[in-house]
């Protein structure tokens, strides 16, 4: 109904064929049957009211939905398959018969959501008719609710209270505040569709926002932090002094056995050459680990006086200064092996005294 | 110049029960090569055993029964049951290495897999891993620590077949026959198991399997076609 | 006997010739909803704890992972799954007689219709929280869904876990739906009817309910389009659900009848659900108006109709593997009947196909209701057993002797299984304070299209098609 009325009246029956009586009245008196409603507890059979069937489209929603639930069946099945293909149990890329259960799934979810959307909106608009009401009617009372213009309102009075109407409400709608409610109340039932669609885009692009990494959750779960690599990058356990008794030569894979050279004070004096080349800048001067670069690392670099380092067997030195050690690089292809024991022997004396001069 | 990360194999492993003494070496090198977590007492008493190879011992007649070794680990069926039950693909296969791989940071824990195992050989992490120090330093870095909640399984230590795969590409050559080792193969004693190629008919596999009237497969009959033979000869005490 | 005595005793056992103005139906619907009676909150407390003990020790189960439970490496399934398919089997029963009597046209679902699909709700919501429960990694679920993403991977829909979410929340979403439409007059009375934060409720339910004829109309297309389409989806949810069995080739599981035999036994336990949760109503708001006689009669005749559907299609998937003798499937037999799964078989054996049989051929039984309301629990915890018994018995009995495992359910699986059901009866109660629990215009429908004729010197009821 377009709004042409001005008034909207209601009149409540204790019977269903007085209503229907007073119906067949008011259409007599020439009001369209558009703005004839009838109203009623629970539901009444159609053909009692001399008015036409309400027609719905919802056969038409019901297959709407439904085509659009097999396609969505038939993305989730071929496409996602298709878009990135694995294997799984020999079974083929998009199987038969499991097909056949997602299609049928998918068909009705979205049928029956359609049907439900559509049978809501449409109870809840328009919603302006509904601004005359009796709480009587949800009890056992039977209603008819009219739209009239001015010219109609008296004898379509007339006829309802003949008919046997009581509890006549009329709402006068020449006001503007109510000219106002209706406008805003088709607005309203418009609104809710806009509403709708704006509202499930705006949740398919948040969904698409997280999904695609846009943002994130970061919970401590990621498998990247890993405790078998990660207790290898941290300082290592040495063996107990003297567990594993290393004497003699130093086997290293790939490499010649190496024997160590005797401590002279030559060795030491070459061994201070090198550490001022090589280990100085990391290790300083008194190979304390406060190098000028020693800030740098983490862990810093050690101290090669104190008890740990000294505590080594010689061949454990040897094969650090070879191999290097987590952060500390390895020094084989700088050193020969001769060198390498020089500073060994160096390295070793620490305790004694400080090792080279800037 | 070849690209032996790109070839295809199809590794199988052979079992010969005849030599197999059920000392369970093999059990204690998986553990220790694939970071498989040790459950306590009262977890084994609940049948929650981690073993990504056991040694299934059955009693075979009447007392004094004799007992048999069934060395059990993922058979790596070509046509897994396993993996059409995961909801998240998180077992599948590979078509290049005919493995059945096992994807541990897609794996939500629905246990399915398992269900669907007619051998039983995929194991589910109910609690956190817990390896006291200093076992941790025995951790292999080329193998993820699973969690709970994740299932894992014999991999066919496919962290030593990526690296000898790699190892020949930097090379510029061909996988040898025999250059995979995993750990259990590596350690057996009385070399009962034995690991290779089926595709290459250099490697010991392939010839082994030739002809042979000892080869078997376990639960062959429900179609799951596994890559495991087991070699059984003499006087059968247990028939599959 | 006289036509005056006659009418008497119609009106006394049909509650639609019993018609009454619809201010004092109204009042008999809407008194118990607004008062608040003195067992309500000790109930509240007592089911509110419960089902608090279920989150809770699902917090734990998260934090400490599934080790707390009693799964182990043979039996990777038990509880959590068994109470999935045992609610969701409830669930069943709930729209089944909402729609399918609808379509039929059967009068005695009138006043119970609300009930019976209040049920399916909170059963189905329930359930789907098990298939999360029994997660290793609950917070990932959501790789489940099938939405766009940058993993490069969607769900596998091979799986029949993948079917089963599909048709979960498929069925949760339809049947609240189906709940909510079948609500809207209902909460329109409601929002005529009552005062305070009740009214504001139903008024938003009520989405501004006239009663017109399109309005009528639209509603009862809906209706009858989702009865039919509910309908559909019902039985292959329940379907799907056995498929969680059936897909796999575990010996006792891999068999064609599961489909089949789980629909029958969701109806089963549902109809008893039913029967429990109306008598509940009847006896506690004084409702002896509404539900009658007849409606527990037309409830226990239903109740022995699916008993015997039960019985034919559970002997199906018994002989089955009793003749085949197939040594795999004769020891999941072995192991049921005489081993660890006797007490509960034989249990389950008498509840669901003795009990019943031998007493609801007789009208006497059916209309008392102490009996009903025994049996009824009766055949819920047998059928919660029967899920036991598939799910963890038939899986501890796999293909090789080394992989016979006995399963025990532990604390807090006990927990979270009584927390599930706490979770239903806290579910009605508390909503049984909100909305009206009987559906009001099916039943005034029902009084305005029966009515009685004399015929000759009798009274007979006819009803207006």
């Amino acid at each position: 109904m377009r709004g042409f009325h001005d008034y909207l009246v209601l009149g409540l029956f204790d019977d269903l064929g007085q209503a229907a009586d007073v119906v067949a009245a008011l259409c007599r008196l020439g009001i369209p049957e558009e703005r004839i409603k009838a109203l009623s507890p629970f539901p009444v059979p159609t053909r009692a009211y001399p008015l036409p069937r309400p027609r719905d489209r919802l056969a038409l929603v019901t297959a709407v939905g439904a085509a659009i639930g097999f396609l969505l069946g038939i993305f989730m099945m071929v496409g996602t398959a298709n878009l990135y293909p694995l294997d799984v149990g020999g079974q083929p890329l998009v199987p038969g018969p499991p097909s056949i259960v997602i299609l049928y799934e998918y068909t009705l979810l979205l049928m029956l959501t359609a049907v439900f959307l559509a049978c809501a909106l449409g109870i809840r608009t328009p919603a302006y008719w509904g601004q005359v009401y009796d709480p009587r009617l949800t009890e056992d009372a039977y209603g008819v609710l009219v739209g009239l213009t001015s010219r109609e309102l008296e004898p379509a009075e007339q006829a309802l209270r003949a008919g046997g109407a009581y509890g006549l409400r009329r709402l006068d709608e020449m006001g503007v505040g109510a000219r106002l409610r209706r406008w805003l109340g088709r607005q309203i039932s418009y609104g809710l569709w806009v509403a709708g669609i704006v509202g499930g885009v705006l949740a398919i692009a948040i969904l698409c926002v997280f999904a695609y990494g846009g943002l994130q959750w970061i919970y401590p779960d990621q498998m990247v932090t890993q405790q078998s690599v990660g207790d290898q990058e941290g300082p290592r356990l040495a063996a107990p002094t003297a567990a594993v008794p290393i004497q003699g030569p130093v086997l290293i894979r790939g490499q010649p056995a190496t024997e160590p050279l005797p401590g002279t004070a030559a060795s030491r004096e070459r061994g201070a050459d090198l550490f001022r080349n090589q280990c100085y800048l990391c290790h300083g001067n008194e190979g304390h680990g406060n190098g000028p670069l020693a800030g740098y690392y983490s862990p810093p670099p050690a101290d090669l006086a104190g008890p740990v380092v000294q505590s080594l067997p010689p061949s454990e030195v040897f094969r650090v200064i070879r191999l290097g050690r987590g952060v500390m690089p390895s020094l084989a292809e700088n050193l020969t092996a001769g060198e390498t024991w020089d500073l060994v022997t160096l390295v070793k004396g620490l305790a004694q005294g400080p090792a080279a001069t800037p | 110049m070849a690209d032996a990360t790109q070839a295809e194999h199809k590794w199988t492993m052979v079992v010969d029960l005849d030599k197999c003494t059920g000392c369970q070496a093999c059990v204690v090198a998986c553990h220790a090569e694939n970071n498989v977590p040790i459950r306590n007492k009262s977890e084994v008493q609940a049948n929650r055993a981690q073993h990504w190879i056991r040694i299934e011992r059955y009693w075979v007649g009447d007392p004094p029964a004799k007992a048999r070794f069934l060395p059990m680990l993922c058979q790596h069926c070509n046509r897994a049951p396993c993996e059409p039950v995961c909801p998240v693909y998180a077992s599948v296969h590979s078509q290049r290495e005919h493995l059945n791989l096992q994807v541990y940071n897609r794996c939500v824990g629905t246990r399915y897999c398992n269900n669907n195992c007619p051998y039983v050989v995929r194991y589910f992490n109910f609690y956190d891993p817990y390896f006291p120090a200093p076992l941790t330093e025995q951790l292999n870095p080329d193998v993820t620590v699973r969690t709970a909640g994740i299932m894992e399984k014999c991999t066919f230590c496919i962290q030593r077949i990526n690296r000898a795969e790699q190892q020949a590409r930097t090379e510029g050559r061909d996988l040898g026959p025999d250059e995979v080792i995993p750990a259990c193969v590596q350690t057996c004693p009385p070399s009962a198991l034995l690991f290779g190629d089926l595709l290459n008919p250099e490697s010991r596999v392939s010839k082994v399997l030739a002809d042979n009237q000892r080869a078997l497969r376990v639960l062959e009959h429900l179609g799951t076609e596994p890559a495991i033979y087991y070699l059984k000869g003499g006087k059968s005490y247990v028939r599959f | 006997m006289g036509l005056d005595q006659q009418a008497q005793l119609e009106r006394e056992r049909h509650l639609l010739v019993d018609a009454r103005p619809g201010r004092e139906l109204n009042a008999m619907v809407l008194e118990p909803m607004m008062r608040i009676g003195r067992a309500f909150w000790p109930a509240v407390g007592v089911l509110g704890f419960l089902v608090l003990a279920w989150w809770v020790t699902w917090g734990f189960q998260m934090w400490w992972n599934l080790g707390i439970t009693g799964l182990n490496r043979v039996v990777m399934w038990s509880l959590y799954i068994a109470n999935y398919v045992y609610l969701i089997g409830i669930a069943e029963a709930g729209t089944f007689i909402a729609a399918a009597l609808r379509l039929l046209d059967i009068d005695w679902r009138r006043p119970i219709s609300r009930i019976a699909e209040l049920l399916t709700v909170f059963c189905i919501f329930a359930s789907a929280l098990f298939p999360l429960a029994h997660l290793g990694r609950t917070w990932k679920f959501y790789w489940l869904l099938p939405y766009p993403n940058e993993r490069q991977l969607w769900p596998n829909f091979h799986s029949a876990l993948i079917w089963d979410l599909t048709a979960t929340l498929s069925y949760l979403a339809m049947s609240t739906l189906f709940f909510y439409i079948d609500l809207i007059p209902d909460a329109a009375l409601a929002r005529d009817h009552v005062r305070g934060w009740r009214r504001t409720l139903n008024n938003w339910l009520a989405l501004g309910w006239r009663g017109t004829e399109r309005q009528w109309r639209l509603l009862k297309v809906a209706q009858l389009i989702f009865s039919i389409g509910i309908l559909l989806i019902m039985p292959s949810v329940h379907t799907i659900v056995s498929y969680d069995f059936a897909m796999t080739i575990q010996p006792g599981w891999h068999s064609t009848v599961f489909g089949p035999y789980f629909v029958a036994g969701a109806i089963y336990s549902g109809v008893a659900a039913i029967i429990i949760a109306a008598i509940l109503f009847q006896r506690l708001n004084h409702w002896g108006y509404f539900i009658r006689d007849e409606h527990l009669n037309g409830l226990g005749i239903f109740l022995l109709l699916t008993s015997l559907v039960w019985d034919y299609f559970f002997f199906q998937d018994f002989i089955v593997p009793w003749y085949g003798q197939v040594p795999t499937e004769k020891q999941v037999l072995l192991t049921m009947m005489a081993g660890r799964g006797q007490l509960a078989f034989w249990l389950m054996i008498t509840t669901n196909a003795i009990i019943p049989f031998f007493t609801l051929w007789w009208r006497r039984v059916r209309t008392w209701w102490p009996a009903m309301l025994a049996i009824s629990i009766l055949i819920q915890l047998g059928l919660l057993l029967e899920r036991y018994i598939i799910v963890t018995i038939d899986l501890g009995v796999r293909e090789l002797p080394f992989n016979w495992g006995l399963y025990q359910p532990r604390a807090a699986e006990l927990i979270m299984s009584t927390g599930a059901v706490a979770f239903v009866v806290l579910g009605f109660v508390v909503f049984s304070k909100l909305i009206p629990f009987v559906v009001l215009y099916e039943v005034k429908e029902g009084q305005f299209l029966v009515q009685l004729n004399r015929i000759g010197k009798g009274l007979i009821r006819s009803k207006m098609e």
